[in-house]
Order: structure tokens, then sequence, then C-alpha cells
């Protein structure tokens, strides 16, 4: 018995040192499943630590755990930056694995993801984390021509497609432009892009529309108590979130199915 | 509030206070207390890169609750970030990555600037320490007016990152004018004039305020 104990203090022993518990309830389809969402977050200085645990309801040989662990440097004013990585393991010995890394320094910032999905889609180990199969990566670049003209550049490519965008935004006052153009798989399959955000009654409200190959407007809103999100795209795809305290709801539907995920995130601050 | 007041004598370049110059350095802090201001700060900069950079800074702070702001106007590499000092707290804001990132006061970093921070702390104690000695101040005329000037040599000029500081103080009112650090072989290593000097009205919420959709990062 005392074995016992010791042994549930040593593995609680984390929880002692972490800065947080996200606690997520994710529900979706076709059909009906549950997956309940664990994630541990253990900031050490520089390093930041990270567990997952995914359960999987009624298959429960599709539950998944996960390690992630990510260094960032400092700039102070002028910048940082941030190099991770993570991993998923499922009970039926699929897997996922994903390295990050980015930075913002003086005038130009550059993020890039990049990772392998072993026969299931990342979403699959964790929620919304994307439906591609095989490897992917994501790359999104800033750099600022003056104080009021931005470039920006990302691009997405996975198995079997990609999409490429480059956009132009323009600061006026406290409001942006943004105008800018993208392909889906190559340049004949071209969209424009137009973004538009701007302050109103102590809140920021953006609105983003793709239109041509790719058709997608989204939306966001954010004050001092809510950050909230809806997307809209054809094909039929609909996405919409909102975030308030320690809690977070995120819900969507395609043509593939539907999911909801809520989750809260529960300060420990070291218990 | 004295740490208010090494964070704005550190951002015009001040590194230390030793005992010939207490005193006047006591009495600017002082000057400074008297109520909500708010400065701007034009001059040079040697970024980390060793690039000689046109600097303008927007000061503001609130000497009762011990709180600075800093806006960043030049060089337009850190143009619209924004770094906030709280007794608890520095909040450095990014504009490009639209980030706010967090540390615990005892644990701020704020380098990046040719000089950092994170040591307004120890300001004091560099010159207790004998880090910086201070030379007597002696009278002088800036632009005109009479103005004190105080000169600091570093012992350890690779510790300190930099050998030599000069500073000039306006006999009346009593303040700072200008900061400037030179490295050993006399390179101006940054050089920020204080302008448009002024007591204003400001609250704790003008200050420690930031973008609402900004994504918040907390470091520990």
């Amino acid at each position: 018995m005392k074995k016992l104990g010791v042994a549930i203090l040593l593995a609680l022993t984390p929880l002692a040192a972490a800065q947080s518990l996200e606690f997520g309830l994710w529900a979706g389809g076709p059909g009906f499943s549950i997956g309940p969402t664990v994630n541990l977050n253990l900031p050490r200085g520089d390093w930041t630590f990270d567990a997952y645990l995914r359960a999987y309801l009624p298959n429960t040989a599709e539950i998944s755990f996960g390690l992630g662990a990510r260094r960032a440097f400092e700039a102070g004013p002028a910048g940082r930056g941030e190099l991770g990585a993570r991993g998923f393991v499922g009970m039926d010995a699929h897997y996922w694995l994903e390295a990050y890394g980015g930075f913002v320094l003086g005038k130009g910032a550059l993020e890039v993801r990049g990772g392998y999905t072993y026969n299931r889609t990342p979403g699959h180990f964790w929620p919304l984390a994307g439906e591609t199969l095989g490897p992917y990566a994501r790359l999104s670049g800033k750099y600022r021509i003056d104080r009021h003209l931005t470039l920006l550049a990302r691009g997405d490519f996975y198995r079997g497609g990609g999409r490429a965008e480059a956009a132009l935004a323009w600061r006026l006052r406290r409001q942006t432009f943004t105008l800018g153009a993208g392909g889906v798989d190559r340049a004949s399959n071209a969209y424009a892009l137009l973004g538009y955000k701007t302050p109103y009654a102590g809140a920021v409200v953006q609105g983003r529309l793709r239109l041509g190959a790719f058709n997608e407007l989204r939306l966001d809103y954010a004050d001092r108590a809510y950050k909230a999100h809806l997307t809209l795209a054809y094909p039929a795809r609909a996405q919409a979130g909102v975030a308030w305290d320690a809690w977070a709801l995120d819900a969507g539907v395609d043509r593939a199915g539907y999911e909801f995920y809520l989750r809260y995130t529960l300060p420990l601050e070291g218990l | 509030m004295r740490r208010v007041l090494f964070a704005l004598v550190l951002l015009a370049g001040l590194p230390a206070l030793a005992v010939s110059a207490d005193e006047l350095f006591d009495r600017v802090g002082a000057a400074l207390e008297q109520g909500p201001w708010q400065a701007r700060l034009v001059g040079r900069i040697v970024t980390p890169g060793g690039d000689a950079q046109a600097a303008d800074l927007i000061v503001k702070a609130l000497p009762g609750e011990g709180i600075v702001r800093i806006e960043f106007l030049r060089p337009d590499a850190l143009a619209d970030n924004y770094v906030v000092i709280t007794p608890e707290k520095v909040y450095n804001y990014l504009f490009l990555t639209n980030q706010v990132v967090v540390y615990p006061r005892a644990k701020a970093r704020i380098e990046g600037l040719g000089f950092d921070l994170s040591r307004m702390g120890d300001l004091r104690k560099l010159g207790e320490r004998g880090e910086v000695s201070w030379e007597k101040p002696e009278e002088a005329a800036y632009e005109g007016r009479p103005a004190w000037r105080v000169v600091g040599r570093a012992a350890d000029p690779d510790a300190a990152g930099f050998a030599r500081v000069e500073v000039w103080i306006a006999r009346e009112p009593l303040r700072l004018l200008r900061t400037a650090f030179f490295d050993a072989e006399g390179r101006l290593l940054s050089d920020l004039k204080w302008v448009e000097f002024r007591h204003v009205r400001l609250t704790r919420d003008d200050l420690i305020s930031f973008p609402p959709d900004a994504e918040w990062i907390e470091k520990k």
C-alpha cells in the first residue's frame, strides 16, 4: 500500500509544477463519438512541456497519448522565437509527429510547421488539428515594408494538394485593409483575398473573404472578455468558435461530418 | 516608485548611481514622482547586431503606481511594439505577431535595444558595487541651458556593455536632458535626448492596455 502511495505521488509530481490543466470534451461524427481530452501544460523557464491524453468512445482502441516540448527564445521588444515538437501515438499504433519553428525579429516573422501522420489525421489525435494524411507543411511569413505596409505570405502543403497565397496589408490609422491572391494546387486555380480589420467600441473586428477557386468568409471578433470567430466556406463548410475566461467552444460541420469541442483550462500555478 | 525611475534612467542610458551623483539623481527622481508624465526620447541606439539606428520612443509613467509604458516609434524594426513595466510584471507587445509576452518582473528580459532593461533593479547596486564610478557632477551648458553633466565609467566595460556614460541634467527645472553611452574606443553606443516632457493625466488602464485580439503568452 505504501508503494502504491509513493507511485501515485510520483505520478502527480508534474501537477505540482504545472501551470495549467485543460480538460476538453469532443463530440463528433458521422455517427456519434465522444473524445474527452486532457492537456497538462508544464512551463520550465524557457521550456514548456505538454502531455496529452485523448480518450475515444466507443472505440477505445483509438485512445491516443502525446508529449510535446517547446523552447522559447526571447529578445524583448525586438522579437522572440520558439522551436518545438510533439508526438502522439494511438493504442492502435498509429502515430502523428509534428515539429514547429517560429520567430519574429524586427520587421520579419516566419512560422513553419511540418509533420507526418500515419493512417490517421492529426484531428483524430487532437481536436481541431487538421484533416490531412501523411506528410504536411505549413508556412506563414510576414514582412513589414514600413509602418503602413506589411507583406503576408502563407502556404499549406500536404499529400495530394496544397494552397499558397500572398497579400499586402495596408494600415491606415487604426484600420487595416488587406488585398491578396492565392492558388489551390496550381496558379491557374486562383482566388482573391480581401480583408478588413478595425477597432469598434472597444473591440477588434476583422473580416477576410477569399473568392475564386477557394471560397471562404471568416469573421473574427475580440474584446476584453470574448474572442469569437465564424467561418463559412463553399464547398459547404462552417466553423464557429468562442472563448471566454477559461472556457472555449468550437463547432464545425462539413460534408464529412460534424464536431463540437468544449474545453476548460484549470490554472494550477503549482499546487 | 524608485524602480520606475530606475527603468527610465536605464531607458535613457543611465547605468548607475554613485555617491557623488546620488543626490542629483535622487532630486531628478523626486521631480519625476510629482505626477503622471509623458516624455519623448529621440536619438540613436546601437542594435545587438551593431547597427546604429535612429530611435524615437514615447515614455508614459504613472509614478504613484510604479507603472511605465514605453512605446517605440523608431527604429522601424521596433515600431509599434511597446513594453509595459509594472511592479509585478513586464508586458512586451509585439506588433507584427500581435502577441503579448508577460514575464514576472523578477525574470523580465527586455534586451534587444543595445542594453538590457532587466538590469533596472540593479542600477543603484551597480554604483554601490563599484561597477560604475561616477565623477563629481560638473556645471555645463546644454543647448544654451544651464545643466549638470555627470560622467560615469564602467570598471569592467565587457561586463557592463559600455565603458563610459554621460548624463546631462537641466538645473531648472531639474530633469534629464540627455544620456549617451560609449564603448572603450569612444564609439557612441546610444544617445537619447529627452524631449517633449510634460505632466499629463494618465490612468492605470491607459498604460496597461493591449489590443483585445492579441495572443497572450505567459512566462513563469
